[in-house]
């Protein structure tokens, strides 16, 4: 078990590394920041004695050494649109907001979506089941904004029940929470389904039927425990998908989240603030699928003692 | 032998495929008494399993339907219980072995979970800690060997002798009165195939259960069995006590299994392999169905389906439905 743990640390590291090489790759591809921090009228020495301050003269694999010496410790210097903050800072404080409406959506997710997996598997072919299958196939057609929209122009403008957009309560987050869930809640609904049915055809739920367990336990203990990998393997994908998600979702609503602060970083040509955004949500994709890795060991014994 | 302890009359399963109604199980009668070993042979595809999936009431789902006759364990026809019912008689009445021991134990469970979880079934309201101790008696009573060690052990760190024995503990815990192994012994090693016959054995003349034992096997019949029954597409084409069927088997099929079955003082450069497939799923058919790949087959045989008759051997309880029986061969 610790060595599996182990292993999965070494690659998430490895895979760290090269998101930093892109990271820092990016910045340079998209054209010298000096472009962007001096106003066009500039004069060459202004232009040089700025390159030199900031150290890119310098070769890039030092620069890049610089860079992730830096990035370890979260500096990524100081924000250019923000001013008087580190980047780092910014992300920070606008982290809350993001966790919050991403794990409400998460939420939202598995507790409709695993029972509404496991029932049409159950009563396949019902008018359940087909149901079920509409709600999934609509998920996985509405676009996030599309669908944030209609919901706020139905649930907000019309009806009045929730507010249209802003920050606040759980009222102001049930909207684009399901707006970002309702995809999710698509996928995961259609795995889950596959997952039981394979499941359910298998010799050791037969075993368990014939050996007396009632059917109650016979689908959620049995058959449920076995298929939970899927839905388990997705939550990494999920947890990733939230966040870029929230790019959209927060966009429409206008939720002060590290998803709209991207959009206004990138607008404001931030840099630091850009990157600083596309490390954390790097970092917490590498975490979430960590954290997936640890919980196959837990589900299944078979790969807690290989 | 005492009076039967399950009897199948006429029972009748059909599947339904989108070609119709399909009979998986026609017709088929048989009992088996206490202390009782009662082979079903035949091909894959005979009905030999879904006769023991029609008794358990585990057909597939939704396509699998019992469609008449009667299952009388003692005296309750266990045909048309609620589910809740039937799941009572599931593993207290009746226990059941599964073919593949890789496949039959659930593998994110330790075996002695899974083992006490058929004790608990039998014995609502005990804590799983007062059934740890039987637990390991249990696996000692199946020779599973270091026992006390192996019952927080996972299905994939057995053997498949060792798993199969498992099985056999889960399907006595509830000290049923009739246990029905679907070939069993298929998945294992023949040396360990041995074995586990051996323990059935030793189960079966100290708790007096009584066996259902499915096999394709002939050999292992004629070892273990008292009587059986020959399947062929979903009918009893032969049955009587294993002495009546192998003195003078009297249907074409049954000879031919016979046949199939490699003697150890024979050499021979060829196996004896039955000619052509077993009969497709299909609903409408007509004769024997066995006509198709049988020998002896006239006009008759392909038209009308024979009745069961008296077979050869002369015995009280030999029975065959061939049209050739003792007029041809």
């Amino acid at each position: 078990m610790l060595r599996f743990i182990f292993t999965r640390l070494t690659h998430m590291l490895i895979a760290l590394f090269v998101i930093t090489v892109i990271v820092f790759s990016l910045s340079h591809l998209t054209g010298s920041p000096i472009d962007a921090l001096l106003p066009d009228d500039a004069t060459q020495q202004q232009i040089d004695s700025l390159t030199e301050h900031l150290g890119l003269d310098r070769p890039y694999y030092v620069q890049y050494l610089t860079f992730l010496q830096n990035a370890a410790v979260g500096d990524f210097g100081d924000s250019t649109k923000w001013k008087g903050n580190t980047a780092a800072a910014v992300v920070l404080e606008r982290l809350p907001a993001t966790l919050k409406l991403g794990g409400l959506a998460v939420l939202i997710s598995v507790v409709v979506a695993i029972p509404l997996g496991v029932l049409s598997a159950i009563w396949r072919g019902s008018i359940f089941d087909r149901m079920a299958g509409i709600i999934a196939l609509l998920g996985q057609s509405f676009p996030a904004f599309w669908l944030g929209i209609i919901l706020m122009w139905i649930f907000a403008v019309t009806l009045g029940w929730f507010p249209t957009s802003g920050y606040g309560g759980l009222s102001y987050m049930i909207l684009p929470a399901i707006a970002m869930a309702w995809f999710q809640i698509a996928a995961l609904t259609r795995l889950t389904r596959s997952a039981m049915l394979e499941v359910l055809d298998t010799e050791y739920v037969k075993l368990a039927r014939v050996k007396g367990v009632n059917e109650r336990a016979v689908i959620w203990k049995h058959a449920f425990r076995n298929a939970a990998i899927v839905p388990v393997t997705y939550f990494g994908v999920l947890a990733g998908s939230l966040l870029t998600g929230s790019v959209v979702v927060e966009t429409v609503f206008a939720w002060p989240g590290t998803g709209l602060l991207a959009i206004d970083a990138i607008r404001g040509r931030d840099f630091p603030v850009v990157q600083s955004v596309v490390m954390f949500f790097a970092v917490f994709y590498l975490l979430a699928n960590f954290l997936v890795d640890v919980l196959y060991a837990v589900v299944d014994p078979r790969i807690r003692f290989s | 032998m005492s009076a039967s302890v399950l009897q199948v009359k006429n029972l009748r399963t059909v599947l339904d495929l989108s070609s119709g109604s399909v009979p998986v199980v026609d017709d088929v009668s048989f009992d088996v008494g206490a202390g009782e070993t009662l082979g079903i042979v035949g091909e894959s595809g005979s009905g030999k399993s879904m006769t023991a999936l029609s008794i358990m009431q585990v057909l597939p789902q939704p396509i699998g339907r019992i469609e008449s006759g009667e299952i009388l364990l003692e005296q309750t026809d266990l045909v048309g219980l609620s589910d809740e019912e039937i799941a009572k008689v599931r593993g207290r009445e009746i226990g059941m072995i599964l073919q593949d021991p890789h496949t039959s134990l659930n593998p994110v469970f330790t075996v002695g979970n899974q083992v006490i979880e058929a004790l608990q079934i039998n014995n609502p309201g005990t804590s799983r800690k007062s059934l740890f101790g039987r637990v390991v008696d249990l696996l000692k009573k199946v020779n599973v060997a270091d026992a006390e060690r192996r019952v927080h052990a996972y299905p994939h760190q057995m053997s498949g002798g060792m798993k199969q024995r498992v099985v056999g503990a889960i399907a006595i815990a509830g000290a049923p009165k009739v246990i029905i192994a679907d070939e069993p012994t298929t998945a294992l090693d023949v040396t360990i195939q041995l074995q586990y016959l051996e323990l059935l054995r030793d189960i079966q003349e100290e708790t007096g259960t009584a066996i259902i034992f499915i096999t394709h096997d002939l050999g292992i019949v004629a070892n273990l069995c008292h009587k059986l029954v020959v399947m062929y597409g979903g009918k009893i084409v032969e049955s009587g006590t294993v002495a009546e069927v192998f003195r003078a088997p009297s249907h074409p099929y049954t000879e031919a299994l016979l046949k199939s079955v490699p003697s150890v003082d024979q050499k021979v450069d060829r196996l004896y392999a039955i000619e052509g497939q077993p009969p497709a799923l299909s609903a409408d058919r007509k004769g024997c169905s066995f006509a198709p790949r049988c020998p002896y087959a006239r006009d008759i045989c392909t038209r009308e389906v024979p009745q069961q008759e008296a077979g050869l051997s002369g015995g009280d309880t030999h029975l065959a439905s061939c049209w050739n029986m003792g007029r041809d061969t």
